[in-house]
């Protein structure tokens, strides 16, 4: 009887995971699947794989770095899973007819979300770490998939835990632990700033230190501790799920604890600044959605505002602290600190397209917009609407591409680095154009507005991986030739799948193309 | 005067919501809409404002310059305040708020006091009148009101009628469709009545809510 409730549990999940209550796969799930659970994790155990044969990583310093991370990637997908997926709870009528069920349901889909979000950066993490243990990996290996199932089980406990904790503790309460876990969230962000030197005492050391790696031994008392660990986990897993069982409207409901009190202070004026810089080029009606939205934004948002704001002014400094720390002569350092430089910003890429997704989410949904504006006859077309949220994303999340690569271009021309100052505008215009179609597919995503078509999915699966496979192949040259030829092959590649998202990637219109 | 003729719809093709609805809207009047629940209210609306297809034809100068249609569930941008939704508002249609006029409605509507804080923190009622001052400032001659009336406290009600009976008294129509007979009793000038597809039109002379109540079971046959 119970495997059967997981049975229908599990088609539920499939049902609104893959929507359209098709219960058979078909391509397009199949596509999505691939997407959402296959492809991060390919992609990330690749890149690994490629990384650990060289460099001569130090075992503490990986092992800080690498539990840094995790932490501070979890602490996302937490906060994902708090605004995001309890929010939704509410409006599942569905679980008012099914109270007895709405624990089992919960925990299912909040273990989805760890397996998807958390399994990408948990992997490569063990494999990576899987290096210092050459003699004895396989134990290595057992351990580390204890050691994830044991991860994410956990993790879905405190998720729920702190639901729990949220919507029924004293509010006081509830915002000392916000405040606590903001702050948390912060200092691990800037240690994962680290990351880049880490990488680089990581390659200095193999370049000037031609010792041999440690090699650390494993035994099978770590196989029983971690063997342990997991069967507690589960004990754990078993008490908190009859303990829910009785308590889970106790985490359906919403709980207003964040009092919204409209003052004026400092973020205001930055709010002006943006409002009156970032607007310039925008019609009057994208202009005024784009003024609302930002004035939303940092109402509703202000600590997420002001975390990015650092987050950009910390990798403004990393970068110039690399590029200015030592003068670049050589073809050599040109072509390695570009490449340091545009990682560094793909790096910020990828971040800005989870943190769009978790923290500013509602701002970039365009469904209200269409109601308002639809609602007081007020004329404008969907491209308006997106122009002027993909200009929020540009404006608060995504890096600052032209304020970092002008000032870089001007540094090297005064240098007479022609060769890097030349390198620098290629990069910059690749990821303007990285930048505008992530932005775009964003704000597209958020909304349903990509397209459904199975060929264009599959079109944008195989020109994504063109991409990846282009960026990572240019990006192994060191010959200066090549180098900038291979540059010029991925601003074509990005300004195609610029172009691909722009005017082919697009949901059929259902009548909302013109509101009148 | 807005006339309407031969007004049918269906949203299956087979069966008609509406089923060529003809009546006409004059100048300076309070018409109350009235029907039971799924006879076809808010689809007439729908209809004479453009979201729905029908069969008539619609001017869009009149639709989007002389009508504000005011649904059941506004939608607001809730982490502005009311001014400044009320601000955008006039900047999206590119018309000017005057300041006077403006003040004016706030204390008529009593709400002054709380124009200048998030529209999150507002109730139903306050929300309805929000709407209203758009509305009158934008000097729409049509108000379509769905329902206002169905989750506000009588206070709120009062202010509202009081304020419908002074815009009407300028010269504008209103059209608010409602469940509540006492209120049509006491705010209509004419009440349409809505059933199987077909409205039936009768001049407010009645003197109480009953007497509607025996028009209702007279004339369409519905037992109340």
């Amino acid at each position: 009887m119970e495997s059967r409730i997981g049975g229908v549990m599990f088609n539920w999940w499939c049902v609104l995971e893959f929507n359209k209550g098709n219960y058979k796969l078909n391509i397009k799930q199949i596509v999505k699947f691939v997407y959402n659970y296959i492809l991060p994790v390919i992609i990330t155990v690749s890149i690994v794989s490629n990384i650990e044969k060289d460099i001569n990583f130090k075992i503490k310093d990986t092992i800080i770095n690498l539990v840094i991370i995790n932490s501070f990637y979890i602490c996302i997908v937490h906060v994902y899973i708090q605004k995001k997926f309890f929010m939704k709870l509410e409006r599942e009528v569905i679980l008012r007819f099914l109270p007895n069920k709405a624990s089992d349901y919960i925990i299912l889909r909040v273990f989805m979300i760890f397996t998807k979000a958390y399994l990408p950066v948990i992997i490569p993490s063990m494999l990576f770490l899987g290096m210092f243990f050459a003699n004895s990996k396989s134990i290595f290996y057992i351990c580390s998939l204890l050691q994830i199932i044991f991860a994410i089980i956990i993790n879905v406990l405190i998720a729920i835990y702190w639901r729990y904790f949220i919507n029924t503790t004293k509010e006081i309460y509830v915002k000392t632990s916000n405040v606590i876990f903001s702050i948390s969230i912060f200092i691990l962000f800037m240690l994962t700033s680290n990351t880049p030197v880490w990488i680089l005492s990581g390659f200095e050391s193999s370049l000037k230190v031609k010792t041999t790696r440690k090699i650390v031994e494993l035994n099978a008392f770590v196989l029983f501790m971690f063997i342990l660990i997991v069967i507690l986990s589960f004990v754990i897993f078993k008490y908190s799920k009859d303990y829910f069982n009785l308590r889970a409207r106790m985490l359906i409901f919403n709980r207003q604890v964040t009092i919204t009190k409209y003052k004026g202070n400092a973020l205001n004026k930055i709010q002006r600044v943006y409002q009156s810089v970032h607007s310039i080029s925008l019609s009057t009606l994208e202009k005024e959605i784009f003024n609302k939205d930002i004035k939303e934004m940092f109402r509703k948002s202000g600590y997420s505002i002001l975390f990015v704001i650092i987050n950009h002014i910390f990798n403004i400094v990393i970068i110039f602290f690399f590029n200015f720390s030592e003068k670049v002569n050589t073809v050599e350092g040109s072509i390695l600190i570009s490449k340091l430089t545009t990682v560094i910003i793909v790096g910020q890429f990828i971040a800005a397209t989870f943190i769009s997704k978790a923290a500013f989410e509602k701002h970039i949904n365009i469904e209200n917009d269409f109601e308002v504006l639809g609602k007081y006859n007020i004329k404008f077309t969907k491209f308006n609407v997106i122009k002027a949220k993909t200009r929020i994303l540009s404006t608060i999340i995504f890096p600052k591409i032209y304020f970092i690569f002008s000032i870089l271009i001007l540094a090297s021309l005064i240098n007479f680095n022609n060769y890097l100052a030349l390198i620098y505008l290629l990069s910059m215009i690749q990821l303007i154009f990285i930048k505008k179609t992530m932005e775009l597919w964003r704000v597209k995503s958020i909304n349903g507005l990509n397209s459904e078509g199975e060929v264009i999915s599959v079109s944008n699966l195989v020109g994504i991986l063109v991409t990846i496979i282009l960026f990572v192949s240019v990006y192994r040259y060191d010959d200066k030739v090549q180098y900038l030829q291979g540059q010029l092959v991925l601003i074509l590649i990005t300004a195609i799948m610029y172009m691909f998202h722009l005017t082919v990637n697009n949901a059929r219109s259902e009548g909302v193309e013109d509101i009148v | 005067m807005i006339e309407i003729n031969q007004l049918t719809y269906s949203y299956d093709g087979i069966v008609n919501v509406l089923e060529q609805v003809t009546f006409k809207l004059e100048k300076a009047k309070i018409y109350c809409l009235m029907g039971i629940n799924g006879s076809g209210k808010t689809t007439l609306f729908n209809c004479l404002t453009g979201f729905l297809k029908s069969n008539i034809t619609l001017d869009e100068k009149v639709i989007n310059e002389k009508i504000l249609y005011i649904q059941d569930k506004m939608s607001f941008y809730n982490n502005l305040t009311g001014i400044e939704f009320i601000k955008l508002i006039f900047n999206l249609k590119r018309k000017k708020l005057k300041q006077e006029v403006f003040n004016e409605l706030l204390g008529k509507l009593q709400i002054k006091d709380r124009v200048n804080e998030l529209i999150s923190t507002y109730s139903l009622g306050t929300r309805q009148k929000l709407v209203l001052v758009i509305g009158f400032l934008m000097q729409y001659q049509y108000i379509l009101m769905d329902e206002p009336f169905a989750a506000i406290d009588f206070i709120s009600s009062e202010v509202i009628m009081d304020f419908l009976r002074d815009y009407r008294d300028k010269g504008n129509t209103i059209v608010v469709s409602t469940h509540q007979i006492d209120i049509a009793q006491e705010i209509a000038d004419e009440i349409l009545f809505l059933n199987n597809g077909k409205v039936y039109t009768v001049k407010n002379d009645f003197s109480n809510s009953n007497e509607i109540k025996n028009w209702i079971k007279d004339k369409i046959g519905i037992r109340i």
